[in-house]
């Protein structure tokens, strides 16, 4: 039997017409905005983020890492639950609101990167969020993160009341580029100048 | 190949209607014919058309890396030297790339020659992949064509597959001149093949697409754009007010910058120099080759023309037919002269289609002028033996 060239199922039109003159086709509503990890400033950056942002959110996750790591009395108890050569001794005296009295140094998880929403445009979005958080009963913007000693990344937030909370986040979101991020538009028609005829060969 | 003439289908004004095909008529002109036909067998199809479709195409793959590497080449392409490096990078990037049509002249005798490639901006791809297919199956439904008649025609799966390639978490934005029907048509089409794939999409005009500080295109809901098929030449795109912009955005356009040094006349010579006497090439040199001197039937095309416009057939080294049009300032490449399917109707030349890299479809177009413009009329094909 010879070949049959053509497909064997007729072709159709998922739109039903070519004909569609306002169409927003953006799928099935809009999809929520997503949580971004990022691993330091200049990677947010490149993702496409708004630098104040990139900027501010860094500096944020660092003082709320300041106040709120993992807090080991010796260096071996931290390393049991991050990994080797993944926790550093800090002085006392470097953390704000330092309550626990005098006493001597502690060693904390390096931070591994912080993260926030792909929602955040510009900084003032950013504020906005860092408000709102604050009111929900965070005390800082972004959140830092942590690798624990089988790799996974682990998000640390302290409520009001000082509950600390660990959770796991899917490794795979640290890859996540943040899509179609909102933006100002600051000039249009730079494109599309010979417009008298059909562009079509 | 022949020309056969055929019962219309009686509906097809209104199935033209019910799809939104609205440009079967274009400017006064009938723009798709129901009652004709190209006939082809499937030797000639395989053999002449779909086999050296595939072979031009990688030809031209092959070329593209040698073609972006050399300034040499790129000043013959006319391509701004400011905007080179887009080009470049695109290419060193592998961007993607969707689709292209090659028109051959072929006439039923020997190999098929390669009139050029219309790698960026190639249109009447719902006459072939859509419409036409539905005329073949209505046709034989009708009992006017027979059971066994069949079409060289996967392009619309080609398209979907191809779009599959591209990954789905960004919107993927369409833009045309919206205003005009042919290209919106195209435009839509191309959307719902995408949506086939699972893209979201959304259409916007060429002209609504804006930047924002950070130099990045944006949609008219002021979100970046990450991903824009454009039906809007390269050619203008970098010599127009946004272009500075591409070389940190220029990697989220289909078809990718690359593609400029294929749609390009400029590929003709190309072509020829690194594969003298290929059988489905014709003889083309830029105009300041001595070796051109020596064609007296020929072609003058612009590097850069687009419906036949300014293009110059040459017989015995006279002047015999010429196009208006506002291209040339680029310069011009000559093409040896090659012989049009002819027929009482008009001349016809064939539109073979590669979708992502697979040659899958075939589009005739017929005009009464022997260089086919943008009032040539779509005529179906069927494959008979």
């Amino acid at each position: 039997m010879r070949r049959r060239m053509s497909g064997h199922r007729r072709p159709f039109l998922a739109l039903g017409t070519i004909a569609a003159s306002t169409l927003a086709l953006s799928g099935c509503g809009e999809e929520a905005p997503s949580d971004i990890m990022f691993t330091s400033v200049d990677q947010c950056v490149a993702a496409g983020m708004d630098r104040q942002v990139c900027q501010a959110s860094y500096q944020d996750a660092m003082r709320a890492h300041l106040a709120t790591a993992p807090r080991f009395n010796g260096m071996a108890a931290c390393e049991a639950e991050y990994g080797t050569g993944q926790c550093t001794e800090q002085p006392s005296n470097a953390v704000p609101n330092n309550n626990t009295g005098g006493g001597g140094n502690f060693f904390v998880p390096f931070m591994a990167g912080y993260v926030l929403s792909s929602a955040l445009n510009n900084i003032g979005d950013y504020y906005d969020y860092r408000r709102r958080q604050e009111e929900i009963g965070y005390y800082y913007g972004s959140t830092p993160i942590y690798r624990n000693r089988s790799g996974q990344t682990v998000t640390t937030t302290v409520r009001s009341g000082g509950t600390r909370i660990d959770s796991v986040t899917a490794p795979s979101r640290q890859t996540v580029k943040p899509v179609n991020v909102n933006t100002r538009t600051v000039a249009r028609q730079g494109f599309g100048g010979r417009s008298s005829f059909s562009f079509g060969g | 190949m022949k020309r056969i003439t055929l019962p219309a289908r009686p509906d097809w004004r209104d199935k033209a209607q019910a799809v939104g095909f609205g440009f079967h008529v274009m400017y006064g002109e009938p723009y798709w014919l129901d009652d004709a036909a190209y006939t082809f067998t499937l030797e000639e199809i395989e053999k002449q058309i779909e086999e050296p479709s595939q072979e031009l195409h990688d030809m031209c793959m092959d070329l593209v890396g040698e073609i972006v590497g050399s300034e040499e080449a790129l000043d013959r392409l006319a391509i701004p030297e400011d905007l080179r490096d887009v080009v470049q990078r695109s290419w060193q990037r592998r961007d993607r790339h969707l689709y292209g049509r090659f028109d051959l002249a072929y006439d039923g005798n020997g190999p098929a020659k390669l009139l050029e490639y219309n790698a960026d901006t190639p249109t009447s791809v719902f006459e072939t992949a859509y419409f036409q297919f539905n005329w073949l199956t209505d046709q034989i439904a009708l009992g006017v064509l027979p059971k066994d008649a069949d079409q060289y025609n996967f392009l619309q799966e080609s398209l979907v597959e191809a779009f599959d390639q591209f990954p789905k978490e960004p919107i993927f934005h369409f833009a045309a001149i919206t205003d005009n029907e042919e290209d919106r048509g195209t435009t839509v089409y191309l959307m719902d093949c995408a949506v086939q794939a699972g893209h979201r999409v959304e259409l916007l005009d060429i002209r609504e697409i804006g930047i924002d500080a950070q130099g990045r295109y944006t949609d008219l809901k002021d979100r970046v754009i990450d991903r824009c098929f454009k039906l809007y030449p390269w050619e203008f795109m970098l010599r127009e007010p946004f272009a500075r912009e591409l070389a940190r955005s220029g990697d989220v356009f289909v078809e990718p910058a690359w593609k400029a040094v294929l749609s390009n006349k400029g590929l003709l010579p190309l072509l020829w120099q690194r594969h003298p006497h290929h059988p489905n090439l014709l003889p083309s040199y830029f105009t300041d080759d001595p070796a051109a001197s020596a064609l007296t039937d020929y072609v003058r095309k612009p590097l850069l023309s687009r419906e036949g416009e300014n293009v110059t057939i040459f017989r015995d080294g006279r002047e015999a037919f010429s196009a208006p049009g506002d291209y040339g300032d680029e310069g011009f490449v000559i093409q040896a002269y090659a012989p049009l399917f002819e027929s009482d109707n008009g001349f016809a030349v064939l539109g073979s289609w590669v979708a992502g890299d697979r040659a899958c479809g075939l589009a005739v177009r017929e005009d009464r002028s022997r260089i086919t413009a943008n009032l040539s009329r779509f005529v179906p094909h069927v494959i008979m033996e």
